[in-house]
């Protein structure tokens, strides 16, 4: 849904550009003075500049709220999922319980669980690494960066079970395109 | 200085012998990205090691040679007003090519290929030989001085002729008249100037503990910390080399126009708000990292979006108001300028959407992102430049030059459609192939898209080729101005 919006804003605002562009340039050949053009101009970029205040205040309040941090959330996840990058490989799990003593939720096999809220808790042990995590259809669902030295609290539910991909979304240098693995969601 | 005469030919000879290099060097640097894209599209197999040699080269050539050229241009237009070195013009240019032949070396023949912002620790890895580290670090330390001796001597040059205040136009806020005119193009490479000054020298420090850790592998740095510097001086760079080509823009219509274009206080407020949101823009680069505090991300979104504000209000109403019923002729320059800043706001829009949290973890490190600086750049940044290049040369090969142009803009937004489409679909960048993925749909449309924009890539190198011979046509002519004035 995010991914259509962005696209038909992008798509739209395009061809709006390109049919001003066009419009400029094929309106420049009768000659009007600069002083009439201008006022002109500037009557119509007062109005646009108060449209453009507008969409700018509704974007910021629309999105800011929805900011993925884990700091910012009001819920607690049921489940916690370390997960170790390396050039060029990924160590995930086990799945632990998020509580005073987490206990291994599930045996060695990584199973995420279905509907669940889970935190997966990122980090890199050599370089940078990113944690992107995509659907069976093929589209990135959300991501991370792993970082040496810092851990990244990602916090995602899945609401379809199936076969997840993990791909890294920072190069890492010579094997980055290889560094893949899956995750099972039931 | 002798006489005005000897001045205007020095600068012409350097802003020549630059425009030169430019045209050469960015030519080389476009087929290294048709080879990226071939390697990609599985149409021929380029060896990850070498891909990435040429990823890094690419995108470290680009982003500084499009700098330099975009210096280069504001240098000259500039000195109609101050006057900036000529002699350090010269000795910068020895400079970067020595920094440009090692980075060759480093990434061609060392395999040197950490990408183009070379993120912390990743240079480091021992998958490339250590010399190959310390060759890539000096060179765009090489790089960076020349940069800031050149930003330091423009910011010199015009303190010295409108004073540190008059250089930001704040005379224009005070009331009454303003006795001293300050120059639209005088106004913009000040604040661009200062942006580059203080961001170049965080790249330096960053360099500095680069080269301490080549010496000193022990060491360790914090890679949020570093990542962050990193981007204060990449993003920055980037960002102030667009404002360089806007600054041409500025310059170079009125003149084709016969309209004025005039420093005023609407003007002065909007490039002022620049200086202060080019120097926060940057933090978008990290939204993935969730450790960075949250204030600095909020704030990263709400630069970026604010960032519309002057480039659209000021700077593309006062080119509607240059040319809108101007009686301008359509000639090579107006409109590649026009185009140019066309291609400016494209990216800019997409940029503002990848530069929405909620959108960037969807998007960050897919090939939205080459998408967007592509367009800037090389539809928007590009097309400004191409127009400078041909008014200093006093090129007039009118019809070669606009069929080129329209070449281009076929060839270009068709290869950047590809980048948009494969970012839609969640294809990752900087994958030197896609069919380890284990994903259909993203080997599938990373491969296709790729090869589509070979064909692209390869329109728009055609149209290339048609605007050097319409610009060298005219070097001959050129030159021998320029040396018999000398």
């Amino acid at each position: 849904m995010i991914i259509v919006f962005a696209g038909l804003v992008t798509l739209v605002g395009t061809i709006a550009i390109f049919l001003i562009t066009s419009w400029v340039i094929s309106n420049a050949r009768s000659v009007e003075s600069a002083e009439t053009v201008a006022t002109g101009l500037y009557r119509i970029r007062q109005r646009y500049f108060l449209v453009l205040t507008v969409v700018i205040i509704f974007m910021l309040l629309l999105t800011l709220p929805a900011l993925p941090y884990t700091n910012l959330a009001s819920k607690e996840p049921e489940f916690i999922v370390p997960v170790s990058a390396r050039i060029w490989s990924w160590e995930i799990g086990p799945v632990q319980t998020n509580s005073k003593n987490p206990q291994q939720a599930r045996n060695d096999t990584l199973i995420l669980p279905l509907g669940k809220a889970i935190e997966f808790q990122v980090t890199a042990v050599d370089v940078n690494h990113g944690f992107g995590i995509y659907d069976e259809t093929g589209q990135l669902i959300a991501q991370t960066q792993a970082m040496p030295g810092y851990v990244n609290k990602l916090v995602h539910t899945f609401a379809e079970p199936g076969t997840y991909h993990v791909l890294c979304m920072e190069y890492c240098g010579l094997a980055h395109h290889n560094m893949v693995t899956t995750m099972l969601v039931e | 200085m002798t006489n005005a005469t000897e001045q205007s030919s020095r600068v012409r000879f350097w802003a020549g012998a630059y425009s030169i290099t430019v045209l050469i060097v960015f030519l080389v640097l476009v087929l290294l990205g048709l080879v990226m894209r071939i390697g990609q599209s599985g149409i021929a197999a380029v060896p990850p090691d070498l891909f990435y040699a040429i990823m890094t080269l690419h995108g470290l050539g680009m982003a500084g040679l499009l700098y330099t050229a975009g210096y280069a241009a504001i240098w000259y237009l500039s000195s109609k007003y101050v006057r900036p070195s000529v002699g350090l013009m010269g000795f910068n240019l020895a400079l970067i090519l020595l920094g440009v032949v090692g980075l060759i070396v480093a990434t061609l023949i060392g395999r040197f290929g950490p990408g183009w912002y070379m993120l912390y620790p990743l240079p480091f890895m021992p998958t490339w030989p250590t010399w190959s580290i310390g060759l890539a670090v000096v060179s765009v330390m090489l790089l960076g001085v020349a940069w800031l001796l050149g930003q330091l001597d423009l910011l010199r040059a015009i303190a010295g002729r409108f004073g540190l205040s008059g250089m930001l136009g704040w005379q224009y806020l005070r009331k009454g008249e303003t006795e001293d005119e300050l120059p639209p193009v005088v106004l913009i490479v000040a604040i661009s100037m200062i942006a580059g000054a203080v961001t170049t020298i965080v790249g330096a420090v960053m360099l500095m503990l680069y080269i301490a850790q080549w010496l000193a592998p022990e060491l360790q740095f914090d890679a949020l910390l570093m990542k962050n510097a990193v981007f204060l001086f990449g993003h920055t760079l980037v960002n102030i080399t667009m404002y360089c080509g806007v600054a041409v823009v500025y310059e170079l219509l009125p003149t084709y126009s016969g309209r004025p274009w005039k420093t005023n206080p609407i003007v002065v407020i909007s490039w002022n708000f620049v200086l202060l949101l080019v120097l926060l823009a940057f933090l978008h680069h990290l939204y993935m990292d969730f450790v960075q505090p949250v204030a600095l991300q909020v704030a990263g979104q709400i630069a970026s979006f604010l960032s519309a504000v002057p480039a659209t209000v000021v700077t593309v109403f006062g080119v509607m108001t240059q040319v809108y019923r101007s009686g301008i002729r359509w000639t090579f320059v107006p409109l590649s300028m026009v185009l140019g800043v066309m291609g400016w706001i494209v990216g800019g829009l997409a940029a503002i959407v990848d530069s929405t949290i909620v959108v960037n973890i969807l998007f960050h490190n897919t090939l939205w992102v080459p998408a967007h600086f592509h367009t800037y750049f090389l539809v928007g940044f590009v097309f400004m430049l191409f127009g400078f290049i041909y008014h200093f040369l006093g090129s007039q090969a009118e019809h070669t030059a606009k069929f080129s142009l329209g070449t281009m803009i076929l060839g270009g937004y068709g290869f950047l459609l590809m980048f948009y489409l494969a970012g839609l679909e969640s294809v990752p960048r900087r994958f030197a192939d896609y069919t380890a993925t284990g994903i259909d749909s993203v080997t599938r449309f990373g491969e296709m898209t790729a090869m589509v924009a070979v064909a692209f890539i390869t329109v728009f190198l055609i149209g290339m080729l048609i605007y050097y011979s319409a610009v060298f046509r005219s070097l001959g002519a050129w030159y021998s101005k320029v040396s018999t004035e000398n």
